[in-house]
């Protein structure tokens, strides 16, 4: 690549690369004009915030430039990218939770006066200033953060980054937890933000809210950009497509379609009513043998009506009954000695235990080797012929049961996980993102392994995935989730990928 | 307008009792004392008090600095040990103002190495300052061949037993200009507003531009040399330079500082809630003494109101933020 830069570019990314285990971010360009707002989307794992943790100085980028006004300059630390005049408003609020509204703002460039305290007073007074005459509203700057409403919040962070004088402002889904009116009033300022000659990195799952807003945008498909291009000159289909890598809309082909007459087939799950902070009264049934795709964005409550199903966040109301027995399920514990198991999402902190072997492993867990032992003594070679079960179901790839589990690959270790969570002999599983960072064999694999359990051994499953490719191929029925409540459900035979996608991000 | 004024007050103490309930707690105790024995708030009882909390308040002070910004220092009780034994030792050689200033710097080289291993290697301030604990008081018990050294030079009774303009006794003065100064820095000074936005969230200060390590390091020094300094006084009190008294501290400058509301999890609470906390274990101890309650009793009931009084804050606590 060559260090031109272009004429009007505020900032400009040149061919960045980032590389983990796999090519997360590869060649990619980017830039941003002055008094431009500038939408970057993409599906989950598109490569979208490992640039932009890359551009606030976070990571830094194994190769590839970045251009500041035509300069060239190095972000090697969150620090430098402050200095740069780069802000992240990111979902998550990033605030000082139990100090003022003023000090949040001021933080790191505190006015001091002549004996070199902090002068509260212009601290307090600046702060009310500037947030009346940015967004119109009164806030008391002596306030504590911790109070504040998410949009208020939102808020004092955007203060705090113009405060730094940011020209470069990236705004991370800033409207996941907003309201509508809140929305509107956030996207005045934005607006606002343009006619002053910010440069505003916009990234949203929500298109409607990019057509809305956004001037140009650039699409990045796994790792790489697939265009950038005037917003003007797209329609939400061509958005869209492009997100998927499809030109049109073909239907994936299902290798068995699973017939919609469920005679014979037994409910095996039932819930009515869940209710808590995140989810709203949700209904649905999980039959014998059916594998139940729960879809949604980032933040739609997916994994959150799992844990409010099995005990691990608190319920407000709602009834569970599995096979017609009603369950009372306060602690996890108690979904998982009734068969109802849930499989969570974040398996670094669930890990194997590496220096343990394999069989051990399996069996790692209260109710299987509770079931195991006679009279809380273990036998060695009941445990064993137990576990080999499972090695087999699961296709382990392990020299002996004996093995140490440090010495399988990853993806072997991720089955003996599965396997774990099997040995309890659950009725109804739920699987929270399988397959996330694993390689694609092993990928197959395990679609292989949730089929058969359905399918072979009858079991109710329920999928809870970002990957719509890996939802097509598997599921029977889709639940698709906004804000905790269930908009739609549907057969996958009366979809296609383009459809659940747009179902996915469609108007909340 | 007088009925206004008084509104006001009101208002404010209410305000006031909201933030600091410690002072609450401080009232009520001292009720119950006047109900066993009238002479508890007498000005002589309070004065017998007020003698004895120099030391363990300005040690407080430091302590709730190093819980703001979430850790916590277990070695100071060693380090006063440590600063006793050295100053005593030093004084025939150096003079009284050199020693001093001697044992001053060697508080805040110990602070420094707290802090190095806490910020540099990232281990937990519990486990480095609860080594440091056992390896400073191990260097005094070796110096000392375990014993007391007796302090052969009268210039050190003055840093106890002297007086300010002939009446205010000298370790008064040094815990008023260390709170006061202490209050300072915690509220106006930058680097005191780092001590809690550290506290706050780590992550978030350092991608703000703040220097945690640096800040970490300072704070950590400023309590050894706090605690070092406090190792004089207590050598000049006693005249001695004993190996092991720092560890009576311990209990009382931890407990204190919880009991004043700072989080240990560090970003809030501050000294003027310490000031509460030593205020009520002081008059604790003095009440159970003035009563005759035997000495195993007494640990007994401290440590139930230590338990009651947390547990109540903490309620507090999750009572506000549900709220």
């Amino acid at each position: 690549m060559l260090d031109v830069k272009q004429e009007n570019n505020y900032l400009e990314m040149q061919s960045i690369v980032k590389r983990y285990v796999t090519t997360v971010v590869d060649h990619v360009d980017f830039s941003v004009h002055e008094g431009e707002i500038h939408c970057l989307v993409g599906e989950n794992g598109a490569g979208k915030s490992t640039l932009i943790k890359i551009l606030s100085g976070i990571v830094q980028a194994d190769e590839g430039k970045i251009f500041i006004e035509g300069k060239y300059v190095k972000i090697d630390s969150p620090n430098t990218a402050h200095r740069l005049g780069i802000s992240v408003i990111s979902q998550e609020l990033s605030l000082l939770n139990e100090l003022t509204i003023g000090e949040n703002v001021f933080l790191g460039v505190e006015p001091k006066n002549s004996i070199g305290l902090v002068n509260w007073r212009e601290v307090h007074r600046e702060t009310e200033k500037q947030i009346y005459q940015e967004f119109e509203v009164k806030l008391d700057s002596r306030k504590v953060v911790k109070n504040l409403s998410i949009a208020n919040k939102q808020l004092v962070m955007i203060t705090g980054a113009l405060r730094w004088g940011s020209k470069i402002l990236i705004l991370d889904e800033p409207t996941a937890r907003l309201s509508k009116e809140e929305i509107k009033r956030l996207f005045d300022i934005i607006k606002n933000f343009r006619k002053e000659g910010r440069a505003i990195i916009y990234i949203s799952h929500h298109l409607e809210e990019v057509e809305e807003i956004g001037d140009r945008v650039t699409i990045l498909r796994d790792g790489r950009r697939v265009i950038t291009e005037n917003l003007k000159n797209l329609t939400l289909t061509d958005i869209s497509n492009y997100m998927i890598g499809k030109t049109k809309g073909t239907k994936l082909s299902s290798d068995k379609i699973i017939s919609r007459n469920r005679t014979g087939k037994k409910k095996l799950l039932e819930v009515r009513g869940i209710l808590n902070e995140k989810i709203k009264n949700v209904d649905f049934d999980v039959f014998e043998g059916e594998i139940l795709a729960i879809a949604g964005v980032t933040g739609s409550g997916r994994s959150e009506i799992a844990r409010a199903i099995c005990g691990i966040d608190h319920r407000d109301k709602g009834e569970i009954k599995l096979m017609g027995k009603k369950l009372k399920i306060r602690k996890p514990v108690d979904a998982i000695k009734n068969g109802l198991i849930y499989v969570p999402e974040d398996r670094k902190t669930q890990g194997v235990f590496l220096k343990i072997p394999v069989f051990m492993n399996v069996l790692l867990n209260e109710k299987t080797l509770e079931d195991l032992s006679t009279l809380s003594f273990y036998f060695m070679h009941k445990f064993k012929s137990f576990a080999s079960k499972f090695v087999k179901l699961l296709n382990i790839m392990t020299p002996s049961l004996d093995t140490p589990c440090s010495n399988l690959s990853g993806g072997n270790q991720q089955k003996v996980l599965l396997g774990k969570w099997l040995a309890m002999n659950p009725a109804v599983i739920i699987l929270d993102e399988p397959t996330r960072g694993i390689d694609v064999g092993v990928k197959l694999e395990f679609y292989e392994i949730i089929n058969k359990l359905a399918k072979k051994q009858n079991k109710g499953i329920i999928l809870i995935s970002s990957e719509l490719p890996e939802i097509m191929k598997l599921a029977d029925r889709i639940l698709i989730l906004k804000e905790g409540k269930f908009v739609e459900a549907s057969f996958k035979e009366d979809l296609t990928q383009d459809e659940l996608f747009n179902l996915i991000i469609s108007k909340r | 307008m007088n009925k206004k004024s008084l509104n006001l007050i009101m208002k404010n103490s209410r305000d006031f009792f909201k933030e600091y309930p410690i002072f609450l707690v401080l009232i009520v105790l001292l009720g119950v004392g006047y109900f066993f024995d009238p002479i508890c708030i007498s000005i002589r009882n309070q004065k017998n008090i007020l003698h004895d909390i120099s030391v363990p308040f300005i040690l407080s002070i430091g302590q709730t600095i190093v819980m703001l910004t979430g850790g916590i220092d277990l070695s100071f009780g060693s380090v006063i040990s440590l600063a006793g034994v050295i100053v005593v030792i030093l004084l025939p050689k150096m003079g009284i103002l050199l020693s001093i200033i001697v044992v001053l710097i060697m508080g805040m080289v110990i602070g420094a190495i707290n802090g190095f291993f806490i910020s540099r290697f990232k281990i937990l301030p519990f486990i480095v300052t609860l080594s440091f604990m056992l390896i400073w008081e191990g260097i005094a018990l070796v110096i000392t061949r375990t014993q007391p050294l007796f302090v052969s030079n009268p210039s050190l009774n003055a840093v106890n037993y002297g007086f300010l303009l002939g009446i205010i006794p000298l370790p008064w003065v040094y815990g008023i200009i260390i709170f006061v100064l202490g209050i300072i820095f915690l509220h106006f000074h930058v680097i005191g507003r780092r001590v809690y936005q550290i506290g706050n969230d780590e992550e978030i200060a350092r991608i703000s531009g703040i220097k945690v390590s640096r800040i970490k390091i300072g704070v950590y020094m400023l309590n050894a040399t706090i605690s070092a300094f406090c190792g004089i006084v207590v050598a000049s009190r006693m005249s001695l330079g004993d190996p092991t008294v720092g560890y009576q501290f311990l209990f009382d400058v931890i407990a204190a500082t919880c009991l004043g509301g700072t989080l240990m999890s560090g970003g809030k609470g501050g000294i003027i809630g310490t000031l509460g906390g030593i205020f009520v274990l002081l008059n604790l101890k003095n009440l159970l003494i003035l009563n005759d309650v035997s000495i195993y009793i007494q640990d007994v009931i401290k440590g139930i109101i230590i338990l009651v009084s947390v547990m109540g804050l903490s309620m507090r606590k999750i009572g506000s933020s549900s709220g």
